[in-house]
């Protein structure tokens, strides 16, 4: 069975790092824009059913209107994705979910769209409360793709409710 | 297959291919540029379009789509690609792809660049948020300093000038020895103590920028003679001789903070006496560039004494810096003096610098601009008409007497209201003490009062409040009776909002005898100079003897006639308003003469003698103000 998914999310925040720990394994210190889209494969397993992912990899952009809205055509699930250590990357963040969902035919609410805290790695324990308290929604994974936290979980996690769902 | 034709030739030179494929994405047909573009003729992209997937599934017949910048990568190489797909049927398509590669890079060059800009320019903007909140929290910790220096400041203070108030008034008790050696370690530790908080407090000003300089017109010589005669009993002591010179080419009229530059001046002196144990101490003001409108002139403080190692006198004027040097625990001090005087000579404008050789003393130079005052003939002479005046001033301050004159003083503290009479009793003030400001202003109108001394923190009233009282709801001349505010905080704001109410002087506690009898001097004499400075009554058939005695004492009369009016005393009351009938007629003032004749001879109310004293009293004030025009 092939899904697509999709990672949205400001630029910079780690998208395509959590892709790269994800598909490869590898991790890069280097930052590299992502121009348009790059389409990443992976096969997992789940509960016994094997699952070929189709990952979309945006291009990061400060208004989520900007993404082409052919992009999320025949997407199963999103991940959206912002940066524990720039405030400026989960602000108005239910705004900003409420726009993917027109875009992507996605419910709001639904839980095909799972909410993603990367660079946990730049942020103290007191600091990710703080955020986190600040954030306007529910975050469903913190991660860290420079130390492989929670990645995979996330991949699957959502895998698992685009099954179930 | 027409549309493949046409196609095929738009195509033919540019890096675009035709692909026809089925829903699952499988290649049905493929044509065009890949023969002239970087695509290989056989890449897997034309077997298997998985970008594709589900997008295909979404189209109607006859739609077309645009999927930009599709990265695609085979075992060769990496593709951006633009992708145009239209949908012939729900089975197949036709993809257009071109091959933006290059373009897309030099796109993602520039996006990158300001995408790190963007991430720096925030992270930027978050530090400064912090910045400034580290920098609010850092001026807040100052100002809770600052305050918290103020008060510790006061409490230690009040006691501090009781305790060396009467250490001074034990040294005249005739002690023998070594009381009198016990008695000199109070003095010495408490005159340390005082110095310190005055210290810290100057510091904590500067610190919270709660000072500033002020521009008045100064006699420096003046400046430099007092600063000098206030060390030389320290000099004495150790037998050193203290010298000082003027230069006469430093102009008369001068701008500048006469407080700010003695105590530039007084701490290098203390210093140097301090670091002296034989020789001589100079203290010299000579001109330097002199211009119209300014004068440089060079301050310098030079000793014999042991002078200051090469090491340590590029940290001198650091603070705490004393506290690193050999001999500071034998001298004492913390070694905030010369961090303070460097603060105010910078505010002032001006430099500060030293040499020395170890071993051959130090000399402190100080290079003040200072601004000059429009010049007169008479500057010169003056000049020194002023400086020996300040001489017999200050000898005629310490051996005035003060018989007959009416001292009250608000002061809350038992044991300062007797520091204070133990100065004033012997020299024959008569001294009438409350403690509070509402008994203050109560006394006012029952006893007749020349000055008033006022504490600020005091029960039922304090001293501020009962300032504005007394200048804004009394009648002249009560309103006007000069006021002497003692205050421990000391803060320039404080004595600025003191003096602003009407206080004429502020007097920081502790304070020595020679401080208040100085300051009772300076008001005793200045009622009388201004009273006679002013020239409003002249004419021809008056003596200018009896317009000044006039102006000298009618204020008392006036005075002394509202107390017996207050205090209901009748013959008083009759007494005084015959008394300055004969006054008033004496002077022509006839209509004032009339109003006194009335309160002499009608058997009046309380309140119509209240009203008549306030026309009096509002006619007096008019006659004898600078802006009144004509004789009454």
């Amino acid at each position: 069975m092939q899904k697509k998914i999709l990672l949205v999310g400001d630029f910079g925040v780690g998208k395509s790092s959590l892709v790269e720990r994800y598909v490869n394994d590898r991790f890069s210190e280097e930052y590299k824009s992502t121009i348009g889209v790059v389409i990443q494969k992976k096969s997992v397993e789940i509960d016994g059913e094997m699952l070929n992912l189709l990952i979309w990899d945006v291009a990061g952009s400060r208004e989520i209107a900007e993404v082409p809205e052919s992009y999320y055509l025949g997407c199963s699930g999103i991940l959206y994705i912002f940066d524990l250590s720039r405030p400026e990357t989960w602000a108005g963040l239910r705004q900003r979910l409420a726009t993917v969902c027109g875009k992507s035919k996605i419910e709001q609410g639904s839980n095909r769209l799972m909410v993603i805290a990367n660079k946990s790695d730049l942020c103290d324990e007191n600091n990710l409360k703080h955020v986190l308290s600040e954030v306007e929604v529910q975050v469903d994974v913190v991660t860290s793709a420079k130390s492989s936290l929670n990645v995979d979980e996330a991949f699957m996690e959502l895998s698992r409710r685009i099954l179930a769902g | 297959m027409t549309d493949k034709i046409d196609l095929s030739s738009l195509i033919s030179a540019k890096p675009i291919v035709v692909v026809e494929f089925d829903a699952e994405g499988r290649v049905r047909d493929r044509f065009g540029g890949f023969l002239t573009s970087r695509f290989l003729a056989d890449s897997s992209i034309f077997d298997q379009c998985d970008f594709m997937f589900g997008v295909a599934d979404t189209m109607s017949v006859g739609e077309e789509l645009r999927l930009e910048g599709v990265h695609y990568q085979d075992d060769h190489a990496s593709y951006i690609l633009d992708v145009k797909v239209r949908c012939h049927s729900l089975r197949q398509f036709t993809m257009l792809i071109e091959d933006q590669t290059d373009l897309y890079q030099i796109i993602n060059q520039v996006g990158q660049q300001r995408n790190e800009a963007d991430i720096y320019h925030h992270r930027l903007a978050r530090q400064n948020e912090q910045l400034t909140l580290l920098k609010q929290a850092a001026e807040s910790a100052s100002r809770e300093r600052t305050e918290f220096l103020a008060k510790v400041s006061h409490e230690i203070r009040t006691p501090l000038n009781a305790l060396l108030g009467f250490a001074r008034m034990l040294d005249d008790t005739g002690l023998n020895r070594k009381q009198q050696r016990h008695l000199d370690h109070i003095h010495t530790a408490g005159g340390a103590l005082s110095g310190l908080l005055n210290d810290l407090l100057d510091l904590s000003k500067m610190e919270s920028g709660k000072y500033h300089i002020e521009a008045a017109p100064i006699v420096l010589s003046e400046v430099i003679e007092n600063a000098a005669m206030l060390c030389k009993s320290k000099a004495d002591e150790k037998a050193l001789n203290l010298e000082w010179h003027t230069d006469p080419n430093i102009p008369g009229r001068l701008l500048g903070d006469s407080l700010r530059i003695s105590q530039v001046i007084l701490n290098l002196l203390t210093n140097a006496i301090k670091f002296t144990d034989e020789g001589t101490v100079t203290l010299r003001a000579d001109c330097g560039d002199l211009s119209p409108v300014s004068v440089a002139v060079h301050f310098s403080v030079v000793d014999t004494g042991r002078g200051i190692p090469h090491e340590q006198q590029s940290q001198i004027f650091e603070r705490f810096s004393q506290t690193q040097l050999a001999d500071s625990t034998e001298l004492g001090g913390v070694g905030l003096g010369l961090a303070i005087v460097r603060q105010l000579v910078e505010a002032m404008g001006g430099e500060i610098s030293v040499k020395s050789e170890p071993g051959n003393g130090a000399q402190f130079d100080v290079l003040l601009p200072l601004k000059r005052l429009a010049e007169t003939e008479d500057d010169t002479a003056e000049r020194q008409n002023l400086a020996q005046n300040a001489k017999v001033d200050q000898r005629a301050a310490t051996a005035n007497s003060l018989a007959d004159y009416n001292i009250l003083i608000a002061e809350d503290s038992a044991l300062n209201q007797q520091y204070v009479r133990e100065i004033l009793s012997p020299l024959g003030a008569n001294l009438y003490i409350v403690e509070s400001g509402r008994a203050a202003i109560q006394g006012l109108m029952s006893e007749p009062v020349d000055l008033i001394l006022m504490d600020v923190h005091m029960p039922e009233m304090n001293g501020d409040e009962a300032i504005k009282k007394i200048r804004s709801d009394l009648l002249f001349p009560l309103r006007d009776i000069p006021i002497i505010v003692f205050t421990g905080k000391a803060s320039e704001s404080e004595q600025a909002a003191l003096l602003d109410l009407g206080a004429n002087q502020t007097l920081a506690k502790p304070y020595s005898p020679k401080v208040l009898l100085d300051a009772i001097a300076r008001h005793k004499e200045k009622s009388v100079v201004e009273r006679l400075m002013i020239d409003r009554l002249e004419s021809d058939d008056i003596s200018q003897d009896m317009i000044a005695i006039f102006k000298s004492e009618v204020p008392t009369y006036l005075r002394d006639l509202l107390i017996a009016l207050f205090n209901q005393q009748e013959k008083q009351f009759v007494f005084h308003a015959h008394k300055m009938q004969s006054a008033m007629w004496v002077m022509e003032l006839m209509d004032f003469y009339e109003l006194l004749a009335r309160l002499e001879n009608e058997p009046l109310e309380f309140s119509e003698r209240l009203e008549i004293c306030g026309e009096l009293c509002q006619g007096v004030e008019k006659l004898l103000s600078p802006d009144t025009e004509g004789n009454d």
